[in-house]
């Protein structure tokens, strides 16, 4: 099982769309995926087509037991496991839920995305083959961010740690310049980004995905690319250890 | 009166008349038919009379309603082929009789079987001769020592550095090879020994790796040599001064050609193929390059890409300085230099022009290094990168030379329609003459797409201005002082070809012209400081373009002995056969096996033929007064808007066809009345003729100009992109071609939105790392193809298109890699393809005063064509009943 993190610089750069896409793409060829939601907002569920009066997810489960009762999935054949709400006491935590998920007898090899916010992800502990996706936008805020992050703080993490661009628009000369800075300063760069791209605010409303429902556009190639890439990084690290 | 008769009042005189003899109703009858006849199947007047009553006549005899008429009609057009339903003619008569004669005098069907058979038989043959090829070359391939590296062998390399040893068997080797060559064969014993070395060489010729190349050029060099010790021995009793005459042309031209394909063996035998070398990471250690563009009289919009790629090389911005050298002195060429951080150098004195002008921007340039690329040849970002290595590692090597690629299509592959599809007349050049020739360290400088040393520069003087190949003379002088010259054999700049036939011809005569001077003035062979192999290598180059006179002298040998019957070669008829067909074909199958993928088999002939005449009369005059005769520019980038036959141009290689075909004509016509002694000679001076004549075919064809509409060139491509529609939709798309101004792409699907002409997009390419944005209007759209024309592009933008298109580093990667090898026959075939394209193009073409000769010719053909009988059709077989 391979674990990717997902988590956005800020609120807003798109990390559940991200999540979903990069979810679709995975599953489309074929590797068994499951989608985890541990974002309080509770809107994934809008990505998948899950009804919007359905309000199970992991917060409904007492324990680990009854947590396999918590899963979606899609025609797609992915597996989603929601945030849920629910009004009982809560028993589950997000460690225990993402620590929780190697008890369960997955399929081998799934790709295991959490959707997560940076205040649970400094909780979890990582292994060294855990790939954590951080979703950037190219503006100052961000910039100002992951300078403060990475310069300043001198982040170090133990797992595969990239910083993803996300929405990118070289026709605003501010994000082509604060990109080409990070092409040269930021060490954790992916070497993918990610298109601004109408197709992936449409495919919401859609309740779908954009790889899914606009093959033609970049979007689509974007993730393709995206998911190229990490299984590229899953085999290196895989012979770093074997 | 007439009423009486029953004759109708209105009609005509003659056929009242007739009505006397013959009933009204049947006169009414065959009016009509006759009307019929003329109006309805267009026959004409007289045959319209005159049908009717054959028709009747034949009636007399036939019972035309118990026939099926249908049935009969169809058999009889299948019988008859030549005769058309409704289009009767005059001579139909005749044809039908001499058809018919045809078809009671052969057995139309026992012979189509036996055609049929003979085919069949003959298809099966060459099956079997084909497999058994595959099995040998399987076999021999297993069989050769691939692998085995020479250098191994302790024992062989001990001995190998004794000079005695090394001299014992450089002469056993001349010696066992002089024997081969000279040692007289009976005529059988020739066609044994010829027979053994095809044997050897055939199998041998897809053999991978370079020891069965030099075996095969061994073979080829005895056979050849041996064919010319005949010639020279036993051939030259002439009996008359014609023969006399003809003939010593004849043996000086084979003489030539043998020294040609020797030297030439020589220079490709073991092409170095040379990597290039890294730079230092440290890029404070790299040296400063001065980029220099000279351009003389070609439009700004030529210059630009060249500029703006220059400036974007990948080096470091102080260490790279780019010099637009206008010998115009144009004002908006200062402007555009200003504006885009380029220098801009010009002289009071337009002195020994494109040598002169670079020697004047020495002066006032400092780069230690110098590359220099032609105003219209674009570089790719990583030249540099790819060339610098050579100097940092070797303290002499003062030239890297890459080669000239072109995008567009050069004359022969516009006219003859075959670009990308058959290797250029460039490509033998730059894919594997250079290469052999970096072996010897002989490449040549070609004044583009090279950087040089300024120090060796100097010692030499600056540029050679001497001669109107500044280039090669600079070169050989740089060589002279002991510097080496290496090429890089990856293509790291385009530019446009030449466009018009004429254009390319004048570029050839002035580097023949050149290098003849260079010939006369600083002789290769002569002088100090080069060494033998250089030498060789030089002579090669200039023997090269002096192939005019020797060139006509093969397209028109065989006519001495139709025309004069002079006996131009005294041998008998078998003896001729059996030096002259497998020597040919060894050659043949060598040249095919080491130009094979850069020069398909027959074409050099074709580039040859048309230049043959045009460099004849500067090497010749250049010969005799090097001083003589000025630097032509050659044009490029010029339109055709129509399509024209370039009657100018293909006189020469007209005139050589047409006392070719005169020659075939007469001779087929002296088969007949010729004593059976010469005959065997006259068929091979026809089949020579008829060979000359497909040559010279394709040469004519090339002078039909075709139509060049588009004023920028559309560059092929496969560059992966977006685009972002004005609706926020980004789509992948991938670039099909592009110019300096516009881009093709196509998309995979369009149908969610709505694209149409007039309508702004953005287009989203990678100039290297960085995204560059260009702002397009859409000019057409054909399903999922778009066509765009870049809009709103300040100087900045216009680099960053350079930089994502045409200097792409991977951008004219490769070109050499698609094609095949060589196919002669195939290759054979696309000629005669060509050749016959080009007559028929010539006849079109034909100027008004020639047309009814032509016109004449055309339907005097047609008409005797007509007239001969035809294999019957047959009956179309319907699987269904």
């Amino acid at each position: 099982m391979q674990r990717v993190f997902l988590i956005g610089t800020k609120g807003g750069t798109g990390t559940s769309s991200v999540t979903a896409n990069l979810a679709r793409c995975l599953a489309d060829a074929a590797e068994p995926t499951l989608v985890v939601e541990l974002n309080a907002q509770n809107q994934l569920a809008r990505h998948f087509a899950i009804p919007w009066l359905a309000k199970t997810g992991w917060q409904n489960a007492n324990d680990l037991h009854t947590l396999q009762n918590c899963f979606y999935q899609t025609q797609s054949g992915i597996q989603v496991l929601p945030y849920g709400k629910s009004n009982q006491s809560k028993v589950l935590t997000a460690k225990e839920v993402v620590d929780g998920l190697n008890q369960f007898e997955l399929t081998p090899n799934t790709w295991v995305l959490f959707d997560i916010t940076s205040t649970d992800f400094s909780t979890l502990s990582l292994n060294s083959t855990d790939i954590v996706l951080e979703v950037a936008n190219c503006d100052a805020i961000n910039h100002s961010l992951l300078y403060q992050k990475f310069t300043v703080d001198k982040f170090e993490c133990s797992a595969q740690y990239y910083v993803l661009v996300n929405k990118f628009n070289s026709h605003s000369d501010v994000e082509s310049d604060i990109f080409t800075l990070w092409q040269h300063q930021l060490t954790h760069l992916s070497p993918v980004f990610i298109h601004a791209d109408e197709a992936i605010k449409v495919a919401v409303t859609h309740a779908n995905q954009a790889v899914a429902l606009y093959p033609a556009n970049s979007c689509r190639a974007d993730f393709e690319r995206l998911c190229g890439w990490l299984s590229s990084l899953q085999t290196q690290m895989n012979k770093s250890e074997g | 009166m007439w009423a009486l008769l029953n004759i109708p009042q209105n009609w005509p005189m003659h056929l009242k008349i007739a009505a006397i003899l013959v009933q009204p109703k049947y006169i009414r009858l065959y009016k009509f038919r006759v009307k019929r006849l003329f109006e309805e199947y267009r026959v004409t007047r007289l045959s319209a009379l005159i049908l009717p009553i054959f028709f009747y006549f034949i009636s007399c005899f036939i019972k035309f309603r118990a026939v099926k008429k249908s049935t009969a009609k169809r058999r009889f057009y299948q019988l008859y082929p030549q005769l058309k339903p409704n289009q009767l003619s005059f001579f139909d008569p005749l044809r039908f009789i001499i058809q018919s004669l045809y078809l009671l005098l052969s057995k139309p069907n026992s012979e189509s079987d036996f055609w049929h058979k003979l085919s069949y038989f003959l298809r099966k043959a060459w099956v079997k001769i084909r497999l058994f090829d595959r099995f040998i070359i399987q076999k021999s391939t297993k069989i050769w020592p691939v692998n085995s590296n020479p250098h191994n062998h302790t024992l062989i390399n001990s001995i190998w550095r004794f000079h005695s040893f090394r001299w014992l068997t450089y002469l056993l080797i001349s010696v066992v090879l002089f024997v081969f060559i000279s040692v007289p064969f009976t005529i059988s014993a020739q066609a044994a020994f010829m027979g053994l070395i095809l044997l050897v060489a055939y199998p041998m010729r897809k053999v991978p790796g370079q020891l069965a190349t030099i075996i095969m050029i061994t073979l080829s060099l005895i056979s050849s040599s041996r064919y010319l010790w005949w010639r020279f021995n036993e051939t030259l009793g002439w009996q008359d001064w014609q023969s006399t005459l003809l003939g010593t042309g004849l043996i000086i031209a084979e003489s030539y050609a043998w020294l040609v394909l020797l030297l030439g063996y020589f220079q490709t035998i073991n092409p170095l193929k040379r990597a290039p070398v890294a730079l230092p990471d440290n890029p404070d250690l790299w040296p400063s390059v001065d980029v220099y563009i000279p351009t003389y009289n070609e439009p700004l919009s030529v210059v630009k890409p060249t500029t703006l790629a220059a400036l974007s090389l990948d080096w470091p911005q102080d260490k790279l300085n780019v010099y637009i050298l206008d010998d115009g002195c144009r004002e908006s060429f200062k402007e555009f230099a200003d504006s885009v951080g380029a220098g801009y150098i010009i002289r009071d004195q337009h002195i020994h022009a494109k040598a002169g002008n670079m020697n004047h921007a020495m002066q006032h340039t400092k780069g230690e290094y110098i590359a220099i690329f032609d105003c219209d040849h674009i570089p790719a970002r990583s030249f540099l990168q790819l060339t610098m290595g050579q100097f940092l590692k070797d303290k002499k090597v003062c030239l890297v030379q890459t080669p000239h690629h072109f995008f567009s299509a050069d004359p022969f592959e516009k006219n003859l329609k075959n670009h990308t599809k058959v290797p250029n007349e460039n490509m033998l050049f730059y894919g594997l003459i250079q290469d052999g020739n970096d072996m010897w360290n002989a490449t040549f400088f070609c004044g583009s797409c090279a950087v040089l040393k300024r120090e060796a520069l100097e010692s030499i003087g600056g540029f050679a201005f001497d001669t109107v190949t500044e280039d090669a003379h600079t070169a050989l002088r740089m060589q002279r002082q002991g510097y080496k010259t290496t090429y890089i054999n990856i293509p790291q700049a385009a530019g446009l070809a030449t466009d018009s036939l004429s254009a390319h011809v004048g570029q050839r005569i002035r580097w023949a012209r050149g290098m003849a001077q260079i010939f006369r003035i600083d002789n290769p062979l002569l002088g100090k400081g080069l060494q033998w192999r250089q030498r060789l290598c030089y002579l090669n180059a200039m023997l090269h373009f002096l192939s005019g006179i020797p060139r006509i002298i093969f397209l028109t040998a065989p006519l001495a002995l139709i025309f004069f019957n002079a006996y131009i070669i005294h041998a008998e008829f078998l003896a001729i056969m059996l030096y002259v067909i497998p020597t040919l074909m060894q050659i043949k199958i060598t040249n095919s096996r080491i130009q094979g993928k850069y020069r398909y088999s027959f074409w050099g002939e074709v580039y040859e033929s048309v230049l043959a005449w045009y460099i004849l009369k500067p090497t010749t005059v250049a010969l005799f007064n090097p001083s003589k005769g000025k630097f032509n520019v050659t044009e490029k980038g010029g339109l055709n808007n129509n399509e024209f036959y370039d009657w100018n141009i293909s006189t020469p290689s007209f005139v050589l066809f047409s006392i070719n075909l005169v020659g075939f004509i007469i001779a087929t016509f002296r088969l007949f009345f010729e004593d059976p002694q010469t005959i065997g000679v006259l068929l091979i001076s026809m089949a020579w003729t008829a060979y000359n004549l497909v040559i010279l075919g394709a040469a004519i064809a090339v002078a039909a100009e075709a139509k060049q509409i588009r004023a920028s060139h559309r560059v092929q491509a496969n560059i992966k992109g977006n685009i972002r529609l004005k609706n926020g939709h980004t789509l992948q798309c991938t670039v099909t071609d592009y110019s300096d101004k516009s881009v093709g792409l196509e998309v995979v699907d369009l149908i969610d939105h709505t694209v149409k002409p007039t309508d702004e997009i953005d287009l989203l390419l990678m100039a290297g790392k960085k995204q560059a944005v260009f702002t397009t209007k859409v000019v057409n759209r054909r399903d999922n193809q778009l066509g765009l024309l870049l809009t709103d592009m300040p100087v900045e933008r216009q680099k960053e298109f350079v930089l994502a298109t045409f200097a792409r580093a991977d951008a004219w990667i490769g070109w050499q890699k698609q094609f095949q090898h060589d196919r002669p026959s195939f290759s054979f075939k696309q000629i005669r393809h060509a050749s016959w394209r080009g007559v028929n193009n010539m006849l079109f073409h034909a100027p008004v005063i020639a047309k009814p000769f032509v016109n004449l010719l055309i339907m005097g053909g047609e008409f005797i064509y007509s007239l001969l009988p035809k294999q019957p059709k047959q009956e179309p077989k319907n699987e269904y009943f």
